[in-house]
């Protein structure tokens, strides 16, 4: 019996080991290495990358993306939440109809709907050339390379991924479960809020996570919406992998990234 | 006495069937009340229709002489024990049976401690629902309920849940309840032995009607339609047309014709015997079809036999 679930577990072992566990001793050492001069590592062995994390100028990065992603979430759970409980009390054939429509934007690449954002939101993209042709507005309105735009790329792309895990929450609560709330005395809002919050928290937790998570890491949205001015940590790991040619700091800067969102992870657990 | 609670006329109609139809009820304060028929005659709707959940579309319900129309379940001083219970699974016992008392804003430590020792659940506050065997989960249900002291408790199917074997205690502890807290109950139920030993008085549906109204003695004893004879019990049929019928405890067989005057008897032949614990039921064949007796003992197939019944047990029916 304990050969044969070693024998099952094996392929998954195998795979953890080379696609995660090596690769991240490999950003450990990394981290913990010299720069060379055109990219790559050198000796000696310093801690001098983790310092340079103290600096003002990134860790108002950090901050700046866990409160990008931290309000993202809170934003995809204000709209993905009524959208999840709308579904989950549809009729049975509706209820497919909707799923569907939520995952409809997946057909197309992340990368080919941000640029669409893009188009729309520019200086003279469709919503400024609109209203300023109908007289609203004379001066196009600055709606790109803002925190503003990374925010609903971000509430954008990531918003199935609450609204699914929160949708199977919520439709397993029994239809019986309202009435008999109901029936105890709990008007249709506090019913609301003392059975089917509670209820749907799990399914609230798992969509929370992968909507933060998701966030926190993105380098595309706060790339191609922020511009200059909004840099996430995704960007400066990227630009110190390429441009900077610091790949000591870059592994540094992810590895402390993946502590975050083991942190956030574990917090969730208390 | 007053009534408490009462429909008139009450009718709920979907595009596909009339779940309940033209149905009248009283039911007397502190009374225990049941609403007995087999699945899909309209019971669950009606019990829906007087807790608020579902609307009528013709017809009154009156509570307390007053009109409940418009007002919403919430505020009907009426509560619900759920057929599957529906406990909060997120709440504790306590958290479950104080849910209600919350949301009037009542002082309710005392009240929830009093009502789980009614239904023997003192030291289990704490459990959650998924804890909980199915008739502690029943229990907690009803502690839910009584603890708010309706009016009039509504009762689902409460017992169809439970394992035959904790069914019967469970339903002595119903009647016990009921008359401790002299709290009105209507009980829904499809088993007419439920509704028979616990009730003080049955409307008997069918089809979304209501067929018959009595006590447990005049509908089983004077049914007032064949569906309701059949429903209730075995019924021998005299005739074929279903308008005389006699039931097959109040049958009886025997080798040689009896020697008693008033009594009503058939030659034929025994089919089989059935064991049924207290008694064989013995099946004949006689010229007026098939006719049940009670026996003290088994019959051997193909003997011949007389069977009689008093004409006081006839059971007549407008054709």
């Amino acid at each position: 019996m304990h050969r044969l679930r070693a024998w099952f577990l094996a392929p998954a072992r195998l795979v953890n080991l080379v696609c995660f566990v090596l690769p991240l001793c490999i950003v450990l050492a990394y981290s913990l290495l010299s720069r060379g001069v055109y990219g790559g590592v050198e000796l000696p062995w310093t801690f001098d990358n983790y310092r340079r994390l103290f600096d003002p100028l990134y860790a108002g990065i950090f901050l700046r993306s866990l409160w990008i992603a931290g309000l993202s979430t809170a934003l995809c759970l204000v709209l993905g939440s009524p959208l999840a409980w709308f579904t989950a009390r549809a009729d049975r054939k509706r209820r497919n109809l909707y799923l569907n429509l939520v995952m409809i934007p997946f057909w197309t690449s992340f990368l080919v709907r941000t640029y669409a954002w893009m188009f729309l939101l520019r200086d003279t993209g469709l919503i400024n050339t609109a209203l300023m042709s109908v007289g609203l507005i004379s001066e196009p309105l600055p709606l790109l390379y803002n925190n503003g735009a990374v925010m609903l790329g971000l509430v954008y792309g990531y918003l199935p991924f609450l609204v699914l895990p929160l949708y199977t929450s919520l439709e397993k609560i029994d239809p019986s479960m309202l009435e008999a709330a109901s029936d105890l005395g709990a008007k249709p809002s506090t019913a609301f809020w003392t059975v089917v919050v509670p209820m749907a928290k799990p399914g609230m937790r798992a969509g929370s996570i992968l909507v933060f998570i998701s966030c926190i890491g993105t380098y595309l949205t706060p790339d191609l919406l922020g511009g200059s001015k909004t840099i996430m940590i995704g960007n400066v790991v990227q630009n110190q992998f390429t441009a900077a040619r610091d790949w000591p700091f870059g592994a540094a800067c992810s590895l402390v990234l993946m502590g975050l969102v083991m942190l956030f992870l574990r917090s969730d657990e208390l | 006495m007053a009534a408490i609670l009462e429909l008139r006329g009450v009718s709920k109609h979907y595009p596909a069937h009339r779940a309940v139809h033209e149905v009248s009820l009283e039911v007397e304060t502190g009374a225990f009340y049941s609403i007995l028929g087999p699945s899909g005659c309209g019971k669950t709707t009606t019990l829906r229709l007087i807790a608020g959940f579902e609307d009528p579309d013709h017809g009154e319900i009156l509570l307390d002489g007053r009109p409940l129309q418009n007002i919403p379940p919430f505020e009907r001083p009426v509560n619900t024990v759920f057929q599957r219970y529906a406990l909060f699974p997120h709440l504790t016992v306590q958290g479950n049976v104080e849910f209600g008392l919350k949301r009037r804003g009542v002082d309710h430590r005392a009240k929830v401690a009093e009502a789980l020792e009614m239904v023997h659940l003192t030291g289990k506050e704490q459990r959650m629902p998924a804890q909980l065997s199915g008739g502690e989960q029943q229990r907690v249900a009803l502690a839910r309920s009584l603890v708010l002291e309706p009016r009039v408790l509504l009762l689902d199917e409460p017992l169809s849940a439970l394992d035959p074997a904790l069914r019967k205690s469970v339903r002595a502890e119903l009647k016990t309840l009921q008359r401790r807290t002299g709290i009105t109950f209507v009980f829904i139920t499809h088993d007419q032995e439920e509704a028979l030993s616990l009730s003080d008085r049955i409307a008997v549906m069918n089809k979304g009607e209501v067929e018959q109204i009595g006590s447990p003695q005049d509908i089983y004893l004077r049914p007032a339609t064949p569906f309701v004879a059949t429903f209730l019990g075995d019924v021998n049929w005299i005739d074929a047309a279903t308008t005389l019928g006699v039931r097959p405890e109040a049958t009886s067989i025997g080798r040689q014709a009896p020697e008693v005057a008033a009594a009503r008897v058939e030659s034929g032949r025994v089919r089989n015997s059935v064991f049924l614990g207290h008694c064989f039921h013995v099946e004949t064949e006689t010229s007026r079809g098939r006719i049940v007796a009670e026996a003290a003992h088994a019959y051997t197939p193909g003997e011949a036999v007389f069977v009689w019944w008093n004409a006081a047990d006839e059971m007549r029916f407008h054709a």
